[in-house]
């Protein structure tokens, strides 16, 4: 096991990001769920935020995969 | 930057340094035109969500149109024919016929964006009497200054110029392999070039026989209808010939980066042929609301435009499959784990994978556009623009961008300046187009317009079925911003990229295909065959529509007056008084005396 990379974070965390927020989107329009957008928000940062931190002190771990990119 | 960067290979710029200056030149005229307009696109975001308004509504038309024709005209094109000169010359391993010839189409090409760019400008002079408020959807009655007619008609003939000349470069290069297959990146240059020569005629006509003499007093009206189809009959290929170089480096460039080879040459062949086939006839799905143009020519229209899906499908199977094999050349497994296997720290590849998979969801909000009877749902609302900033908004901008950081080193032989900056300048385009695009797709759904400063009336409100139109404003205003910010992050890492140290053996092979070209037939390089049956499908297309429109309302129209773009210059703010109108403005945003 190792820790994930500073890029692997910042993409991961983008992604998680973008993926909660849509989801914000599919819940009211698909289902007719109206989230209180501000705290919507500050909850997906947190959340974000959380995971971002957790895998940088190394709380989540990513499996060891060292390629011939990380190698050079 | 890493020594590790060398691969000890020649660069472009080492083996066809004349062709190199080219390609530079290209590209750097097209990020300064991603820059200005990406300014503009920033003033437009802010503006029309009330965030900040700096200069006064009237002058919206003149930043909107500016943004657009800077971003989809001059941006994409001037990208494409850089990269469209280094594929061919790298391709066919063999210079351009004449190096003079090359320059005067890229000389047309400037001169024609600077006319257009001073056109629009103009915009925000009312005293000089030239402006081009007509949008990058130049429709008539609309009526814009002859500049900005003569600008675009000359951008265009530059770039027939410049397919010309990929076309002299595989001439030559076939007469001394008689025998050989067309290298897969100059093939797929040649049939964009193809397409992009049925495309044109349509905008040609438009511009040339009837906007271009009737903004000079020849012609005392047109037919709004029959200019409008003309111009939609090159308004929805241009979006293949945008696309199709993303395609070209999705294809031939990203599984090298991953670290492996293209699944397969023939499909890749195929996929560009029937973008060739299929772009053009198509255009009227952006009519669905005209009147004068029967339901039933709609209706083929959307047809045609489903099977659109199918090369883009086609990619999305091959370009994911590639990847699938790199990452497992790298060590990946699993059924999934395979994905952590990319490169996802190199800013060329995560730049170009983000941006093929917002094309996803971009290819789903177009098959709405697509829907004769959705579209309804959809039409002129701030959903469309949601669409496009997803598709030539990111597919195309984030993977030229993505790009430049793989090409910029092999035709200048130096390094990128940071790739830290390049990696969190792609992911912040993802997140801010994230953010902008779904703003603008649920306010579509919620019946805001595009093309509006001030998308709010008196005694109306829009009614969100969930959470508020001011929270998605602000949301689209976050997005835009952080999008100008990824874009002074590129344009500030290039300009940078000028001052690093001069390397040798920059230069980085593509791996050659697991099916090589070889294992289709050869009909698939008859050029000539396809280009025939492309212009037969556009005949078969267009002919009985722009036959209707004729006959009905005659090839130009009596009783349709000019609307010539002009800020009335008694009604209107000068330009001093737009300055200082700006000025106080942001003083009293600053102070916070405007909320």
């Amino acid at each position: 096991m190792r820790d994930a990379s500073p890029g692997g974070i910042l993409l991961g965390s983008a992604v998680l990001f973008v993926i909660l927020w849509e989801i914000r989107s599919a819940l009211g329009l698909l289902v007719g769920v109206d989230t209180n957008g501000a705290a919507y928000f500050v909850g997906t940062i947190i959340l974000v935020g959380f995971v971002a931190f957790g895998l940088s002190v190394g709380l989540f771990q990513v499996s060891a995969m060292v390629f011939e990119e990380r190698r050079s | 930057m890493s020594e590790a960067l060398e691969t000890g290979t020649p660069s472009f710029m080492d083996r066809f340094p004349q062709e190199a200056s080219v390609v530079r030149a290209s590209l750097i005229s097209s990020f300064i035109s991603l820059f200005l307009g990406a300014v503009f696109g920033l003033i437009q975001a802010l503006h029309r969500t009330d965030v900040f308004r700096f200069l006064d509504s009237q002058y919206y038309y003149t930043v909107l149109t500016a943004h657009g024709v800077l971003l989809v005209v001059s941006f994409t094109i001037f990208f494409l024919v850089g990269l469209f000169t280094w594929a061919t010359v790298r391709s066919l391993d063999r210079p351009l016929v004449d190096i003079r010839y090359t320059w005067a189409w890229y000389g047309l090409m400037v001169i024609g964006t600077l006319m257009a760019v001073v056109a629009i400008l103009g915009g925000f002079f009312p005293s000089t009497d030239i402006s081009a408020d007509v949008l990058f959807t130049f429709y008539a009655p609309m009526q814009a200054h002859p500049l900005f007619y003569g600008g675009l008609a000359i951008f265009i003939i530059g770039t027939w110029l410049a397919g010309a000349d990929y076309f002299r470069a595989w001439y030559a290069w076939k007469q001394d392999n008689p025998d050989e297959r067309i290298p897969l990146q100059a093939f797929m240059v040649l049939t964009t070039m193809l397409m992009w020569y049925i495309a044109t005629i349509g905008v040609a006509i438009a511009v040339v026989v009837f906007l271009l003499p009737w903004s000079l007093g020849l012609l005392d009206s047109v037919n709004p209808l029959l200019t409008r189809t003309l111009f939609w009959f090159w308004g929805h290929p241009v979006v293949y010939f945008w696309l199709m170089p993303a395609y070209l480096l999705w294809y031939t460039v990203l599984p090298s980066i991953s670290g492996g080879r293209l699944f397969s040459d023939p499909l890749a062949r195929v996929v560009f042929v029937l973008f060739l086939l299929l772009s053009t006839p198509v255009g009227i799905h952006h009519q669905y609301v005209d009147p004068g143009i029967a339901e039933g020519f709609k209706m083929i229209a959307m047809t045609n435009t489903m099977f659109l899906l199918l090369p883009s499908l086609l990619t999305a199977f091959t370009v994911v499959a590639s990847m699938e094999h790199g990452a497992r050349q790298r060590g990946g497994t699993g059924l999934f784990g395979w994905l952590r296997a990319l490169p996802w720290r190199n800013p060329a590849f995560t730049g170009m994978a983000l941006a093929g998979l917002m094309f996803a969801a971009g290819g789903f909000s177009g098959m709405v556009n697509a829907g004769m009877n959705i579209n309804y749902l959809i039409h002129n609302t701030i959903w469309v623009p949601g669409h496009f900033h997803l598709t030539v908004g990111t597919a195309v901008a984030l993977t030229f961008m993505a790009a430049t950081y793989w090409l910029w080193p092999q035709i200048t032989n130096k390094p990128i300046f940071s790739r830290p900056i390049a990696l969190a300048q792609v992911v912040l385009w993802f997140v801010g187009m994230a953010l902008m695009s779904n703003a603008m797709h649920v306010m579509g759904l919620f019946g805001v317009p595009r093309r509006t400063a001030e998308p709010q009336y008196q005694g109306f409100d829009f009614v969100a079925s969930f959470g508020s139109i001011t929270e998605l404003r602000m949301q689209l205003a976050l997005g835009g911003t952080l999008l100008f910010i990824s874009t002074v992050l590129f344009v500030s890492n290039i300009a940078l990229s000028t001052g690093t140290p001069r390397m040798s053996g920059l230069g980085k092979q593509l791996s050659e295909p697991l099916s090589p070209a070889a294992d289709s037939p050869k009909v698939l390089d008859n050029l000539t065959l396809w280009f025939g049956i492309a212009m037969v499908l556009v005949v078969l297309a267009y002919i009985l529509p722009l036959a209707s429109i004729i006959t009905d309302s005659g090839i130009v129209d009596p009783g349709v007056e000019a609307v010539p773009m002009l800020i009335d210059a008694a009604t209107g703010l000068g330009p001093i008084g737009a300055v200082s109108d700006a000025a106080g403005r942001l003083v009293a945003a600053v102070v916070g005396v405007v909320p």
